[in-house]
């Protein structure tokens, strides 16, 4: 079983990701900022990362880059949440080390769909 | 695999409201003149979630406004502009606006709500510079740099400080239908780690309030059950086996045990009645042109969440009180050589099994001249003799008020009487304490919880009445020569040079005169709000923890009783309202001198 880290400070994003993926037969760890996102992720390995961008303590961006920085993370593709597809969000996200964007308001099947062509 | 979002509206709403009362928290926090960056950024991030939340479920209107509110603050966060008074007024009516919308939405209406549209274009306006009134069309070129801003950016130069006042993309799906993407080929870049991985503890979980009062409710049962099992073998088991004694008291022991830990699940910490209070004195004081200050202290200590509910009222209308008629004018506090800003206090702490909350202020402190003369004015016994607790204590009367100009925001003398009957009603007191010119403390003492209640189990004729251990303050046999009696009713009673109205217990639940030997009456002395009765009773069984049971939702209300209990027999008791029973006979006594 694939076990996805979804780091999100809103709750009802957090349910909503939850409920979709683990009805989708994934596991699900949930963070509630970037700094207990990279906790989590150093305490468990996951297989994907779906972060937030906006956040406090530490926001989807800085956890991208520190995740990158973990021998384990390397590879492990991370999906931003954002909520806007704009040039500059893909040019920093792409620096930071991110696979790919997802663009908030997301409804359930594109969610699925992305989660399942980066895990294959 | 259709997933219908409505399951997570509830969530939604409840994350929403939080993050308004933050933002007001906030706002507030912002005109007190506190120069923090990180103010800002909550205040953008907090509109930023809101908003992502109202897109995800078509909440159109929301997600516009508070989109403009994310928009204000970004700026304001990346150095340009400045935040001041009339932002934290700005914030203040956006977030009204949007709680209303918010109430609407969680009632189903989903209509267009024209105070949104309003608190919009405010927002809006505010952000152009433009008049408050305008509402400018968002119809310049999107700008994306502040929205995604890096981190760490610095602020923008000061020539290029209003370009992003102009406009933003539009809150809702981007233009073109790209939904996601992917910075590189997917292949192979999954992390192969399969082994078996505990599901990481999540902090805390939302169940629903209903869920716990069955909980509490069969707990109770249980402790009665418990109780009626303890009295039937427990005299047998401690005859003949040492096994079933031993077991008796450890079940016991978890059954109490048990039943504390259910009963905290109900506590919530008092930081949930002081959260309402900075805005209300903000809104107070402004409107009022006076400086108030708002210090609170205590808000992690519990309180039973339905006592919470109860206590915002009456804690509502002494903190009015205390800024509409303790607090001065800033004029008037220079001159009596104070600082121009008064401080009203909160604070709350457990003492023993209560809880007492103090709402203090450094104003001018209850004026015993005038008490005085006005309750004589409404014909209420007072003179010159009184001590001043017992000035201090004419204001809880009904009808009371000495405010020399009645306001609209203390009410019109319907003031600290409902509030004393609020607390008593829940099983605490009110008191007063004050020095002219220094200022006012209320102190309001109540149970921590409704669900259980320390009472002195007592008898009449051969019924079982409860009496809550709060109101009891002695119990002794009476001498017949300390009794007097008028017209062949015992009435009152000598108690250490004191004479107490005598109240016997048959009258008050009305029990029918009984031919049967009765033992010499004990006096039990009970006092509420100051007032103190002697209660005549057969004995006195015992103190014991009860579960109270409603009469109100079980049956209906009964004027002199405020619940029930079973006892340990399975018998019922009735649980007497001792206030109720203090206040009949005293409205008994009144009418008997009056006549």
């Amino acid at each position: 079983m694939k076990t996805i880290l979804a780091v999100d400070d809103s709750a009802t994003m957090r349910e909503m990701v939850t409920f979709v993926l683990e009805s989708a037969g994934y596991r699900v760890i949930e963070a509630e900022d970037g700094a207990q996102g990279l906790d989590r992720a150093t305490a468990t390995n996951v297989d994907l990362v779906i972060t937030d961008q906006n956040m406090p303590n530490m926001d989807g961006l800085t956890l991208v880059r520190s995740l990158r920085e973990l021998r384990d993370y390397k590879s492990v593709p991370i999906l931003l949440l954002t909520t806007e597809s704009s040039d500059s969000m893909k040019s920093q996200g792409r620096a930071a080390g991110a696979t790919g964007w997802l663009v908030k308001p997301f409804d359930p099947a594109t969610l699925l769909e992305v989660v399942q062509k980066v895990l294959r | 695999m259709p997933i219908d979002l409505n399951r997570f509206i509830a969530t939604f709403f409840d994350e929403a409201q939080e993050h308004l009362e933050s933002i007001e928290e906030m706002a507030m926090a912002l005109d007190s003149g506190r120069e923090d960056p990180e103010l800002l950024n909550s205040i953008f991030r907090a509109a930023h979630s809101i908003k992502g939340g109202s897109g995800t479920f078509g909440f159109t209107q929301l997600a516009e406004a508070t989109h403009e509110m994310e928009t204000l603050f970004d700026a304001l966060r990346k150095g340009r502009g400045r935040a001041d008074a009339s932002t934290v007024r700005l914030l203040l009516d956006a977030c009204d606006a949007f709680k209303a919308h918010l109430a609407r939405l969680k009632a189903g209406d989903r209509d267009a709500d024209p105070a949104m549209d309003a608190a919009r274009a405010h927002l809006a306006g505010y952000r152009a510079g433009a008049p408050r009134e305008a509402a400018p069309a968002k119809d310049q070129a999107p700008t994306e740099e502040s929205f995604f801003a890096a981190p760490a950016a610095p602020a923008k130069a000061p020539g290029e400080a209003y370009g992003l006042f102009g406009g933003e993309p539009a809150p809702a799906a981007p233009q073109g239908g790209e939904k996601f993407g992917f910075f590189e080929p997917v292949a192979g870049v999954a992390a192969a780690a399969e082994a078996a991985r505990a599901r990481a503890e999540q902090s805390s979980i939302r169940v629903s309030v209903e869920k716990i009062d069955r909980i509490v409710n069969l707990v109770g049962e249980l402790v009665i059950a418990q109780a009626m099992m303890q009295q039937s073998v427990g005299t047998l088991a401690a005859e003949h086996d040492e096994n079933l004694t031993h077991s008796l008291a450890t079940l016991d022991r978890n059954t109490r045990d048990l039943q504390q830990a259910v009963m905290s699940i109900r506590m919530m910490p008092m930081e949930f009645v002081f959260s309402r209070f900075p805005r209300l004195v903000y809104d107070l004081s402004a409107r009022l042109g006076k400086k108030v200050q708002l210090k609170t202290q205590g808000h992690e200590t519990e309180l039973d969440k339905e006592l919470i509910e109860l206590l915002v009222d009456p804690l509502t209308h002494v903190v009015r009180n205390a800024i509409d008629h303790g607090i001065e004018s800033p004029d008037e506090r220079r001159r009596a050589g104070k600082p121009e800003s008064g401080t009203v206090g909160m604070r709350a702490t457990h003492r023993g099994g209560s809880v007492i909350i103090e709402v203090t202020d450094d104003g001018r402190g209850l004026d015993r001249d005038r008490i005085l003369a006005k309750a004589r004015e409404l014909g209420m016994p007072a003179d010159e003799s009184m001590s001043e607790d017992e000035a201090w204590a004419l204001i809880f009367e009904a009808g009371f008020s000495t405010a020399r100009e009645v306001t609209d925001l203390s009410g019109r003398g319907v003031g600290m009487d409902v509030v004393r009957r609020n607390i008593t009603s829940l099983g605490g007191n009110v008191s007063i304490w004050s020095v002219k010119g220094e200022g006012t403390t209320i102190t309001i003492q109540l149970p921590l919880t409704l669900a259980v209640l320390d009472g002195m189990i007592v008898s009449v004729a051969d019924e079982q009445y409860i009496v809550p251990l709060e109101f009891v303050a002695e119990a002794f046999k009476p001498a017949p020569t300390d009794i007097r009696t008028i017209v062949n009713q015992p009435s009152l009673v000598a108690v250490r040079g004191e004479q107490l109205p005598i109240v016997r217990l048959e009258d008050v639940v009305r029990l029918p005169a009984s031919q049967a030997e009765r033992p010499p009456p004990l006096c039990l002395v009970v006092e509420v709000d100051n007032r103190r009765a002697a209660l005549l009773v057969d004995s006195l069984i015992g103190q014991q923890q009860l579960v109270v049971k409603s009469l109100d939702s079980n049956l209906h209300a009964v004027p002199g009783v405020a619940g029930a209990t079973i006892l340990g027999d399975g018998r019922v008791a009735l649980i007497l309202d001792v206030t109720a029973v203090t206040r009949t006979h005293a409205a008994r006594a009144a009418a008997k001198a009056a006549a």
